[in-house]
């Protein structure tokens, strides 16, 4: 969706320390651009719930972490991110991708897609769908705005094949 | 026969009996009740409650990894342990030093009734119960632990704390029957402000000194080595203290955190507890016979010494970033023969020796360090190193493709080669200190001198007679005008600035060098650097009298002026008299 630079640019605007993440085929490769930037730190956990606490612990101590995950690992967040986001006022910013958004002609029977939105509304985030390599800027704004407000943002990545 | 356990009170109170100022400490479930009965709460209490059960050992690996310059310790039950084993390979995974995690195992889920977790005896058909020591060893903990008795976990807490990290500790405790879970001491966003402005505060102080954010104590030794030895005059030439060949006396040797003084013959002893090396001040009057410094490893390590006639007039050659690969081999081998005809009483290289370690992998690293280690050899005069930024091998992980497990990584290779990256000498009443003031944090190395490295300083500056005067070299410079004259720079591989926490830095001087200076003063007779490659000379008249820094051109190039100032390749020849160091003068490597 996004190139190598961009993601750079990204992580810098949002002044990104630390970015938590469970890849997933679109947000995987990202991961050779984050750890390459300098004052950026990669954290692989085991499971998606895992992240939002390790986010948590990072932003309690100052950092600025950013979660990167599918919408799959957003439903297994459910407990973690309620007690982060909800408990304790914490506005950590996600990159969310939403499985098979851009095939949902070849695969309707993906049910992340009846699902993904219902859940981010549910759980109180501030959703921007990207579609488009173009939204790239409102995709960064939003993320900005959302944490300048307090706000848990997430940018809902569309993911499949266009 | 049942098992002895430990009540939970007692477990916290005895942590809590050695806990330090500056631990944050996170507790849930049952740990967090109790630890909330056992005493008032501290500023760096996290007790996480309300909870999402399983996410302390989580929450506490972000704020270890926020903070490395705190201790976390975490206390988790074991139920919530269960609920999120793969939190323990995530932190091994990271490896931060400064993580504790206890897990308090009393076998049920007590706040609901002391049912039996699928872990406990009563909970298995086997009656097998889980030990949680062994998830933790084969989760990839090297420091583990398990106690199952009041009385031992009193007596080996410190030890067990002061271990290498992350640490995992698995305490058999006894369930309390009825046992209430825990209440909220307070609104949750409220006690995270505060608990945010608590761990905040001295971050903002420690950025101001000189012993912020810092990787290098990673690298110290989990475990100090007695070194034991003496310093003597190696009559015979033969390297070893034979009959009648005295000691001296008073002669400092370091770990390069502490400093044991020799006896009345020449012996010392001291619990090497720094980087893995020990080293022998020279004193002045001597030069050493070998190496300056010995691998930490237990047992002997005598220096040798020749008694020398140096005279209070002498000079010395100030070289720096010598940068040597098989193509650029030949700038040593320049500078060696300027030094031949010059003939200095020795010669200081102030880093950037090798060409690249920074980004490539040990193969490549390991070569150039060979390399230069060969040339050396044949200088004909006592050479100094420092390393600089690009002696530090590997971080740039991405590049270098080197786990930060390497036993080289960071500074640990250039030590393997040339032992000790600061220490000091004397020469003709002046006393040398090199000084490493290049750290490094995670992908990215910047100008700074450490809070260990510091406190070494200052030691060893207090046992100098009053007057002694005091020249410093090092590779980052620790003043210099050459970021104002060259502007930032955000795009090249090492841009100008750096952000560290949460403040944006310049990268390419030391910074909080406002430290370094208040140790060194009124001592510093002039300060040398290099990094730059430009020969720099900045005199400073102050009320403590005049303060000049200088750095060096570098050997490896440019051959021909070079940028709209003609910069060019070079080196520094100073001038001592009576204790006095002169301007320097600067020579061309390239007529």
């Amino acid at each position: 969706m996004f190139a190598p630079d961009q993601i750079v640019a990204l992580l810098r605007r949002l002044g990104i320390t630390h970015v938590v993440t469970v890849p997933d085929s679109t947000l995987g490769p990202w991961a050779e651009t984050i750890v390459s930037t300098p004052g950026v730190r990669l954290i692989r956990v085991c499971r998606e719930g895992e992240a939002w606490a390790v986010a948590a612990g990072l932003h309690l101590g100052g950092a600025t972490p950013l979660v990167i995950i599918q919408c799959t690992g957003l439903f297994e967040s459910g407990d973690a991110l309620r007690n982060v986001l909800h408990d304790w006022k914490l506005p950590i910013p996600a990159v969310i991708g939403y499985r098979s958004y851009l095939n949902q002609e070849t695969l309707p029977g993906d049910t992340c897609l009846v699902f993904t939105e219902p859940i981010l509304d549910a759980w109180g985030f501030h959703a921007l769908l990207i579609t488009d390599p173009d939204q790239y800027d409102a995709a960064v704004e939003h993320l900005y705005d959302c944490r300048a407000a307090g706000t848990p943002g997430v940018a809902l990545i569309a993911e499949g094949k266009a | 026969m049942s098992r002895s356990r430990i009540p939970l009170p007692e477990a916290l109170a005895a942590f809590r009996s050695v806990r330090s100022d500056r631990d944050v400490v996170v507790t849930t479930m049952g740990p967090a009740r109790d630890w909330m009965a056992g005493g008032p709460l501290h500023p760096l209490d996290f007790v996480l409650v309300p909870s999402s059960m399983g996410q302390a050992t989580s929450l506490g690996l972000g704020l270890a990894m926020a903070r490395p310059d705190r201790r976390v310790v975490v206390f988790n039950g074991d139920g919530s342990m269960l609920m999120n084993l793969g939190s323990l390979v995530t932190i091994t995974a990271e490896a931060p030093a400064n993580l504790v995690i206890v897990v308090c195992d009393n076998g049920a889920y007590e706040v609901t009734g002391a049912q039996p977790t699928p872990g406990s005896a009563a909970g298995r058909a086997g009656g097998d119960p889980i030990d949680y020591s062994a998830l933790a060893s084969a989760a990839g903990f090297r420091s583990v632990h398990r106690f199952s008795r009041l009385a031992d976990w009193e007596e080996h807490l410190t030890t067990v704390l002061s271990g290498p990290g992350p640490i995992f500790v698995a305490l058999e405790t006894v369930p309390v029957p009825g046992g209430k879970g825990p209440r909220s001491p307070g609104p949750a966003p409220d006690r995270a402000r505060r608990f945010m402005a608590a761990l905040a505060a001295p971050l903002v102080a420690l950025a101001l000194v000189a012993g912020g954010l810092v990787a290098q104590p990673a690298e110290r030794v989990a475990t100090p080595v007695r070194v034991v030895g003496s310093v003597f005059v190696d009559r015979n030439g033969n390297g070893s203290r034979d009959p009648g060949e005295p000691g001296v006396a008073g002669v400092a040797v370091s770990d390069q955190i502490s400093l044991a003084r020799t006896d009345g013959d020449g012996r010392f002893a001291i619990d090497a507890a720094g980087y893995g090396v020990v080293y022998v001040s020279q004193p002045d009057g001597y030069q050493v016979r070998g190496p300056f410094w010995r691998t930490a490893a237990g047992g002997g390590a005598d220096f040798p010494l020749t008694p020398t006639t140096l005279a209070r007039a002498f000079t010395f050659v100030h070289a720096s970033d010598t940068h040597v690969s098989e193509a650029t081999v030949d700038r040593l081998r320049r500078l060696r023969a300027l030094v031949d005809s010059l003939k200095p009483a020795f010669v200081l290289i102030s880093g950037d020796l090798v060409r690249d370690a920074l980004r490539v992998p040990e193969a490549e690293a390991r070569g150039y360090y060979q390399l230069f280690e060969r040339e050396l050899a044949l200088f004909p005069v006592p050479v100094h190193l420092v390393p600089g930024n690009h002696e530090i091998f590997g971080i740039e992980r991405h590049k270098s493709l080197v786990s930060e497990r390497h036993p080289g990584y960071g500074k640990r290779l250039y030590r393997s080669f040339f032992g000790p990256n600061y220490y000091s000498f004397t020469v003709g009443g002046v006393h040398f200190v090199g000084l490493d003031t290049v750290d490094y944090f995670d992908l990215a190395y910047f100008g700074h001198v450490d809070a260990a490295q510091l406190d070494w300083l200052g030691r060893d500056l207090a046992a100098l007679d009053g007057d002694t005067p005091v020249v410093t070299f090092n590779h980052i410079p620790l003043v210099s005008g050459v970021p104002a004259i060259d502007g930032i720079d955000e795009e090249s591989v090492a841009p100008s600035l750096i952000r560290l926490g949460g403040r944006t830095q310049l990268r390419h001087v030391v910074q909080g060098n406002d430290s370094v200076l208040a140790v060194l003063a009124p001592r510093l007779e002039i300060a040398l650097g290099g990094h730059f490659h430009r020969r720099e000379f900045l005199r400073y008249e102050t009320a403590a009298g005049t303060r000049r820094f200088a750095q060096t051109a570098a050997v490896v190039g440019p051959v021909r002026g070079e940028g709209p100032l003609g910069i060019r390749s070079g080196l520094t020849l100073y001038r001592v008299a009576d204790r006095r160091v002169d301007d320097g003068t600067f020579i061309p490597l390239d007529r």
